[in-house]
């Protein structure tokens, strides 16, 4: 079998504090001391794989959080190079790290360069200090000016940075000026992502209690609307639902999640998907040390997917990027549903969806029913 | 072959959840009918439906063999029934094949509705009546104040009455020994005639419509032909048998014998619970006494959401009133849903249960419309036409009256909530009639409500306002004249014929009001504003509107949120294959029978 480009994703579950929407795997804070043993437990989970590493191309490499600028980044060091032994590296052009502004020290960013980083995800979020403090963020405006800063002193030549629209008390015109202030930036990459109201986080206590009222879907499409003008005026090619970059700059990475490619995954609470199965590993970070220091694999469960999951998920996702689905990639024992599907849905969807020469994409408003479509091609 | 005098046919009534099924249980341990291996709680409950609700549905017949003190060998045949308000017609086919009846009351709860409508039944019937309380093994238990209750409505004296668990088996060997000694044998009147009286049914794929029978007069056996007295197709027949737990063959039934019988009988429509079976070759000349008319209390459409699937519909249902003789149904077509069926229920629960089999044991998945009771309206040109669905309200120049159902109402309750149901049945146009005391904490009202008022929130009303503590009981009492209105609902201006209902003048306006916004609710997002409105006659009388959707993605994605956004978009997928488009407009199954989730105060 030819094989196929592949993701690997490290799960850092560690932050300075918790954010009140955050969902994600973290702990607000850590234990110095109890580092090496997390790291340790990692090395070993990554050593597990090794046998089945030479089936994949690895050319993008993710480190994911949690907030990974804030530790040591001798850490990063170590897990750069375990992971070098175990696998083929040699592929691997595109490797992220997440940062948080603020929360990095600039000799920090130069080590993270020097063992190999050389893409950054910075969680700016919002320009506006009330926003942030709202969002219950750990940084004022000033600290993303000063880690952009130091980013580019350190050498880094691809920055994202990660924003959120749909906050409660956020209008127009302050959503407006975070975006001339990130194209102010002059970064490479931009995701604007719309606040969700996850399950099991305080948000969701907040707004059940009706203490937060989230703003309606047409503000949020507003804002929508305005960041893929504003963007694609100044440069920004959108080339996904959420993510707006330079030519060239495309995340790499995500495009494993969108094309259903696989994607090894190492830490705490970490999904991978290999061999058409996917696999998520127990979020309790001491369970994970133990389960490992026990020879015993952290992962808490499993699903082979189906052909007709291995459709469904292609069609979900394949169709928000700009270029689409390639049909052909869809099972052969679930062409002729799908063809159906789509067939049913070009009435409705027609607007926004174009189906030609085998490939399946949205318009640029189309973007905006994603969801919705995705949901009516379910087969 | 077990000579007529012993055998015991007897049935176990009582109110829902009074441990009915419990008992029977214990009686098929003692006797051994089962295997420990084959034993599990309320066993005879044998529908998946009847084990996820913990309620009987269906009556359930079985037989036992007893062994006494004397070592004599009795079979009984038992029949457990259900206990909620909706299957009392269940019951009462089950009373007409037994000499007895096992009343068992719930030694917390005490004398309930069901208890005293159950025990009516078996009093019309002629039966002899073993009054058991049950559960005496709970703290709360109350026994002397109800065995006061009991003694009160059976007329019985306390030693009568046997006093047991159906849970710890205690009363057991006092209950076989009152069943053989109190019930009497059926008569032997295996020279006469065969009549064998149909008292129930169901269908098997291979074997076809089996009858269950109660043998009164004469022999049944295999080679024999059998007729009918409400048609005139025979039947062969080519196995008779008795229950115990699945049918077992056996050479004849004889008078006084429970059984089944196969005769290979592939249309549905020849076996009719209260019809009589007599052989062609020595027929009786008379049907023994048949069941009185199941009149339906609520009607409801029933429309296959694929509108592909109508046959099939057709045929579950057909199948489905086998086993369920209280089943109506005739084809209807509503411009919104397309083709489907009228179906009326004996009650909600009863209306529930038959969606959920059709879906489950027949594959189908349906829409289901607001219930609705049965009017009778007379036209200026004096005739009377019976509705039971708003659509088919003539226009309102043409009515000249419109008289709803009433029904009898008896509600039991202790003595402390009289006052609160007392406002709720006034609220709910009940006429007061009288209030007796079961006991001297324990009472019984009687009203007279609007049968339309009960199937829509009256119970959960009436169980609230009791802390759960009253019972109901109703029978269709006759028709009087109301002030009835039709309250239109107007999706994206078009009238949608399967939201319409029927209330009182004197509620029009707040239910208009309240189905608007509750349907603003129900109704998903379109890709266009569409305004709802409610109307009376040509006057809108309320609106709303569903905001078009102008976006919906989601934010983020990263590894973990594949798996779980396919199953979100999925279950959602699922859902909207519940939908049904009503013009462009995709209504979902919850907006259809958004009335009964509207408070109506
Ligand atoms: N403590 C106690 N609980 C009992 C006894 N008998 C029955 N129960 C419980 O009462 C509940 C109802 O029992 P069922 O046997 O299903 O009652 P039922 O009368 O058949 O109910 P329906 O068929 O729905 O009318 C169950 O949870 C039983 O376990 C008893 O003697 N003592
Ligand atoms: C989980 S964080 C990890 C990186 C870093 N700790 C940070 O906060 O930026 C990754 C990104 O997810 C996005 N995110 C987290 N929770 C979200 C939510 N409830 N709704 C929308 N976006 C969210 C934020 O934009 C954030 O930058
Ligand atoms: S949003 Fe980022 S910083 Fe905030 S809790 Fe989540 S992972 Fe940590
Ligand atoms: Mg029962």
């Amino acid at each position: 079998m030819a094989k196929t480009n592949s993701g690997i994703y490290i799960h850092i579950p560690f932050c300075t504090i918790k954010c009140f929407y955050c969902d994600y795997s973290s702990t607000a804070g850590y234990d110095e001391d109890r580092l090496p043993l997390f790291f340790n437990s990692l090395s070993k989970e990554i050593e597990f794989y090794k046998d089945i590493a030479h089936n994949f191309i690895f050319d993008t490499i993710f480190i994911g959080g949690g907030t990974p600028s804030i530790i040591n980044p001798k850490y990063i060091e170590n897990i750069f190079n375990v992971l070098s032994i175990n696998f083929d590296l040699s592929h691997a052009t595109e490797i992220t790290l997440e940062i948080n502004p603020g929360e990095v020290a600039l000799e920090n960013l130069k080590t993270l360069k020097n063992i190999g980083v050389n893409r950054l995800s910075v969680g700016v979020q919002s320009f506006n200090n009330k926003i942030l403090h709202f969002l219950t963020r750990n940084h004022k405006k000033r600290d993303i000016f000063r880690t952009i800063e130091n980013a580019r002193k350190s050498g880094f030549e691809n920055i994202n940075c990660d924003m959120i629209y749909n906050i409660p008390n956020q209008n127009q015109s302050t959503w407006k000026k975070d975006l001339t202030a990130l194209i102010d930036l002059d970064i490479e990459h931009i995701s604007c992502y719309s606040l969700v109201v996850e399950r099991e986080t305080e948000l969701y206590q907040l707004v059940k209690s009706k203490d937060i009222k989230m703003p309606d879907n047409d503000n949020s499409c507003y804002l929508y609307k305005s960041a893929q003008e504003i963007l694609g005026k100044k440069g920004f090619f959108q080339y996904e639902v959420t993510s707006w970059s330079k030519r060239n700059f495309e995340c790499k990475h995500n495009y494993h999640y969108w094309n259903i490619d696989p994607c090894i995954s190492f830490g705490p609470s970490a999904h991978g998907f290999y061999n058409g199965k996917r696999y998520w590993n127990v979020k309790n970070i001491d369970k994970y040390i133990d389960f490992i220091s026990n020879e015993r694999s952290p992962v808490e469960s499993s699903e082979k997917l189906s052909d007709k999951d291995i459709a469904n998920e292609l069609l979900g996702f394949g169709i928000r990027t700009i270029e689409g689905l390639d049909l052909t990639k869809i099972p052969e024992s679930k062409k002729n549903d799908v063809y159906f599907s789509i067939q049913n849905n070009l009435k409705k969807w027609g607007n926004f969806l174009i189906y030609c020469d085998q490939q399946l994409k949205l318009t640029k408003n189309g973007f905006l029913f994603a969801d919705a479509i995705a949901v009516d091609l379910m087969i | 072959m077990t000579e007529t005098s012993f055998i015991r046919n007897f049935c176990i009534i009582a109110h829902i959840d009074h441990g009915k099924s419990t008992l029977a249980d214990r009686l098929l341990e003692e006797t051994e009918t089962l295997k420990a291996k084959d034993m599990k709680d309320q066993v005879l409950d044998s529908m998946d439906l009847e084990r996820e609700r913990g309620i009987t549905i269906k009556s359930h017949p079985i037989q036992m063999k007893y062994v006494d003190s004397k070592k004599d060998i009795y079979t009984f045949n038992l029949i457990d029934t259900p206990g909620h308000v909706d299957f009392t017609y269940e019951v009462s086919r089950s009373l007409a094949a037994c000499e007895g009846a096992l009343l068992l009351v719930d030694a917390a709860q005490g004398v309930e509705a069901q208890t005293v409508s159950n025990t009516y039944l078996a009093i019309e019937n002629d039966l002899e009546i073993i009054p058991i309380i049950n559960k005496i093994d709970l703290p709360s238990a109350r026994t002397n104040e109800v065995a006061q209750q009991i003694v009160e409505l059976v007329g019985c004296s306390t030693d009568e009455i046997i006093y047991a668990s159906a849970k710890t088996g205690k009363g057991i060997i006092d209950i076989f020994t009152s069943i053989i000694e109190r019930i009497p044998p059926p008569q032997d009147r295996s020279k006469h005639p065969l009549r064998a009286m149909i008292f129930d049914s169901v269908h098997d794929k291979y074997k076809g419509a089996i009858p269950y029978v109660r043998i009164f007069d004469g022999v049944i056996k295999s080679g024999q032909t059998a007729k009918f007295f409400t048609h005139d197709k025979q039947y062969d027949i080519t196995e008779v048998g008795h229950f115990i737990l699945d049918q077992v063959p056996s050479k004849e039934l004889r008078s006084g014998d429970v059984g089944y019988l196969l005769a290979s009988i592939r249309d549905v429509s020849h076996i009719l619970p209260g019809d009589t079976i007599t052989s062609k070759d020595n027929p009786s000349k008379e049907p023994l006494e048949g069941f009185k008319d199941i009149k339906p209390m609520v009607f409801s459409g029933l429309y296959p959401t694929n509108s592909d699937d109508y046959d099939q519909l057709r045929i579950a249902l057909e199948k489905l009133k086998l086993n369920d003789a209280s089943l109506l149904f005739e084809p209807e077509t509503s411009e919104a849903l397309g083709f489907g069926f009228r179906c009326g229920f004996l009650g909600l629960l009863h209306m529930e249960i038959i969606q959920e089999r059709l879906e489950r044991e027949f594959d189908l998945s349906l829409v289901t419309t607001t219930p609705n009771v049965r009017y009778k309206v007379e036209l200026k040109n004096e005739t009377l036409v019976d509705v039971d669905t708003p659509a088919k309200m003539p226009l309102s120049g043409e009515i000249n009256k419109i008289y709803e159902p009433i029904v009898s109402a008896e509600i039991i309750t202790p003595k402390e909530y009289i006052g609160n149901i007392m406002t709720l049945c006034q609220k709910k146009r009940g006429k007061y009639k009288t209030t007796n005391y079961i006991s001297s904490d324990k009472a019984q009202l009687h009203y007279d409500l609007p049968l339309a008022e009960i199937i829509f929130d009256f119970y959960d009303k009436l169980k609230s306002t009791s802390r759960g503590f009253a019972s109901l009981d109703y029978n269709l009492k006759d028709y009087e004249i109301s002030d009835l209105k039709k309250l239109e609902i107007l999706i994206n201006n078009e009238p949608v014929d399967a939201l319409s209902i029927i209330t009182h003048s004197a509620d029009s306006y707040h239910r208009g009001v309240a189905l608007c916004s509750k349907l603003k609710e129900l109704i998903p997002r379109q890709m266009f504003d569409v305004p709802i409105q409610a109307a009376l006659g040509t006057k809108i009388i309320s609106r709303s509107t569903v905001k078009a959707l102008k976006k919906n993605v989601t934010a983020k994605c990263y590894g973990g949120d594949i798996t779980r956004k396919r199953k979100l978009w999925e279950k959602q997928k699922e859902g909207k294959k519940r939908m049904k488009s009503i013009g462009s407009v995709e209504i979902p199954q919850e907006a259809l029978l958004a009335v009964l989730q509207i408070d109506s105060e």
